[in-house]
């Protein structure tokens, strides 16, 4: 009889383990200041964030074909909830944007966002110079191209910039209005050719590496290009001034260096207007009281290159 | 011996109930879920059905270099606001504003690849229709959209027309009024329509918009120059290029322009 009863006892033993952790052993109470959505509207779609309620992060995969400058999110949040501040744009490379919920109860709870930018690397960067051959570029030379696996033709993504002894990136000037991106196939895949970018006309000569950013990736060349004097290029300039007065010249793109002499036919013959003073970017000239009245084709003489004649006039009027 | 039969005959009866229990106990039905809110994207605070004016809205303009491409502008019809350039690929802005003099218009579409907002969330399209503001009534079908960039600019009546336009480019100052030397190069909007030197009557322009949220607007063009608003204010150098242009937006979905 005694024996009988175990599988009984077992029975209801197995019953009151099985039915007695319940309702009393409840999770702990999520908080009420929550994000429970975010959201990227993307061309084709949206992009999920990924919320950890651990750490408090969101995490935005975005891959790189979108090409986005910033994410425009659409954010949810817990029943009641509100977020603190409104929801504004963010640029893909903030490493400090939070969001703040307050939920119904007064509790805050505060998410910190990271965009994960899917590219695909490395960034390698062709070399313009070899082992044996240091490739110059002028000091202000506005017609500058680089070429690599760049992945995008939207030339403001394209961070170019040369490194010098000083170690500091100096930033090439890039322009979307002339900057242009064309893709270009090789053997070994295809490729990007970034053109029209500028260097600084402030740049000291020597050698740099060239250095090349792309949001997250970044490549350098591994031998050095050199900036050198180039023959220098003076804006277009219709110059009007009175005799015995000065004018000034510039240049916006390859710099002046050893500038000699600019000068005017008179009568046939070769006159030289003195050159007052000259920087990179400008010069000062002045007209001689004894030149006539007129209007004269000016030629320019730089060491190291041959004479040229300028297309634009100087109109000498009377004093 | 009946005693006994019944108690064996239990064993199952405990088990058959002792599993009802456990069923019936175990996890217990949680309430429905709620649905959660969603915050609203701050745009739109403009009002359907009403009729809105802008005017002056500068971009960057040199004359001095007229064909070199200018940064594009981006104007939000749904917030009646310029855009910064770095938000092309939202949805924050409805009309962008590129190409030769900035002068050409475009939908805000993330889906084509010619379109200033590629790669964006952005649903806009557009197209002009040879009618006066007033009686375009009824939203174009679907296709007659197009996604396009740099798309409505200058009417084939001008010159360097392409296609219907929403002003007409006067070169020599001769196809609108005399030749003169201050009405050269001058751009003449035609959201009223204007009467060339030769007597043709060319019909108003409207230009019907699809916003990026999907809405719809309808677009006069009034003027490219600033405080001057009809044609007989505008000489080449009447300072440019700042658009004037009214319009009403009217909800997605929408069959009809209505102004209430």
């Amino acid at each position: 009889m005694k024996s009988k009863l175990i599988p009984v006892l077992c029975c209801l033993l197995i019953t009151s383990v099985f039915t007695a952790c319940k309702k009393t052993m409840d999770l702990p109470e999520l908080p009420n200041s929550r994000i429970t959505e975010y959201k990227v509207p993307v061309s084709d779609g949206t992009i999920a964030g990924v919320i950890d309620e651990s750490d408090k992060t969101i995490t935005v995969y975005l891959p790189f074909y979108y090409q986005l400058d910033v994410i425009d999110p659409q954010i949810t949040v817990s029943d009641g909830a509100k977020l603190n501040t409104i929801i504004e744009p963010v640029d893909v490379m903030s490493e400090t944007t939070t969001y703040t919920v307050t939920g119904n109860n007064n509790s805050t709870t505060t998410y910190k966002l990271k965009i994960e930018i899917q590219q695909l690397g490395p960034l390698v960067v062709i070399e313009p110079s070899t082992a044996t051959t240091t490739t110059g570029w002028a000091i202000g030379s506005k017609t500058i191209s680089i070429q690599g696996n760049f992945n995008t033709t939207d030339a403001t993504k394209i961070k170019v910039s040369l490194i010098g002894s000083d170690k500091v990136e100096h930033a090439l000037i890039i322009s979307g209005q002339t900057a242009s991106v064309t893709p270009i196939i090789l053997a070994t895949g295809k490729t990007y050719m970034l053109t029209n970018l500028q260097i600084p006309q402030d740049l000291p000569d020597g050698e740099y590496k060239v250095r090349v950013k792309i949001l997250h990736l970044t490549g350098e060349t591994t031998y050095p290009i050199k900036l050198i004097y180039g023959r220098p290029l003076i804006d277009y300039k219709v110059i009007t001034a009175k005799q015995g007065e000065t004018f000034t010249i510039n240049t916006t793109s390859e710099v002046f260096y050893n500038f000699q002499e600019l000068s005017i036919l008179v009568g046939g013959q070769k006159t030289l207007l003195p050159i007052v003073s000259y920087s990179r970017t400008e010069a000062i000239i002045r007209i001689p009281e004894n030149i006539p009245v007129g209007t004269y084709t000016p030629t320019v003489l730089f060491q190291g290159w041959a004479a040229s004649t300028l297309n634009w006039p100087i109109n000498v009027t009377a004093k | 011996m009946k005693m006994k039969a019944t108690k064996i005959n239990s064993i199952p009866n405990l088990i058959i109930l002792s599993m009802a229990l456990l069923v019936l106990s175990s996890c217990s039905k949680g309430s429905d879920p709620v649905p959660e809110p969603v915050i609203p994207q701050p745009t739109g605070t403009v009002p359907y059905y009403k009729l809105q004016r802008v005017e002056n809205f500068a971009v960057e303009t040199d004359d001095t270099d007229p064909t070199a491409p200018k940064n594009p502008a981006y104007f939000s019809l749904e917030n009646k606001a310029i855009v910064e350039a770095n938000l092309a690929k939202t949805a924050r802005w409805d009309v962008g504003f590129n190409g030769l003099y900035n002068s050409f218009l475009s939908g805000n579409n993330g889906s084509d690849a010619t379109n200033l907002g590629y790669g964006g969330p952005g649903a806009g399209a557009i197209l002009i229709i040879e009618k006066p503001f007033d009686e375009v009534t009824d939203i174009p079908a679907e296709a007659l959209f197009k996604t396009r960039g740099t798309l409505v600019g200058t009417d084939d009546h001008g010159d360097f027309g392409e296609g219907t336009g929403w002003y007409l480019y006067d070169f020599g100052g001769t196809t609108i009024s005399n030749g003169t030397y201050e009405k050269q190069h001058v751009a003449y909007a035609l959201g009223n329509g204007i009467t060339l030197a030769n007597g043709t009557k060319i019909l108003p322009r409207t230009i019907v918009l699809r916003t990026a949220a999907g809405n719809y607007a309808k677009i006069k063009m009034i003027s490219c120059y600033q405080n001057a608003f009809t044609p007989d204010t505008w000489f080449r150098s009447t300072p440019h290029m700042f658009f004037t242009f009214e319009y009403v937006l009217v909800p997605k979905g929408s069959t009809k322009f209505e102004i209430k």
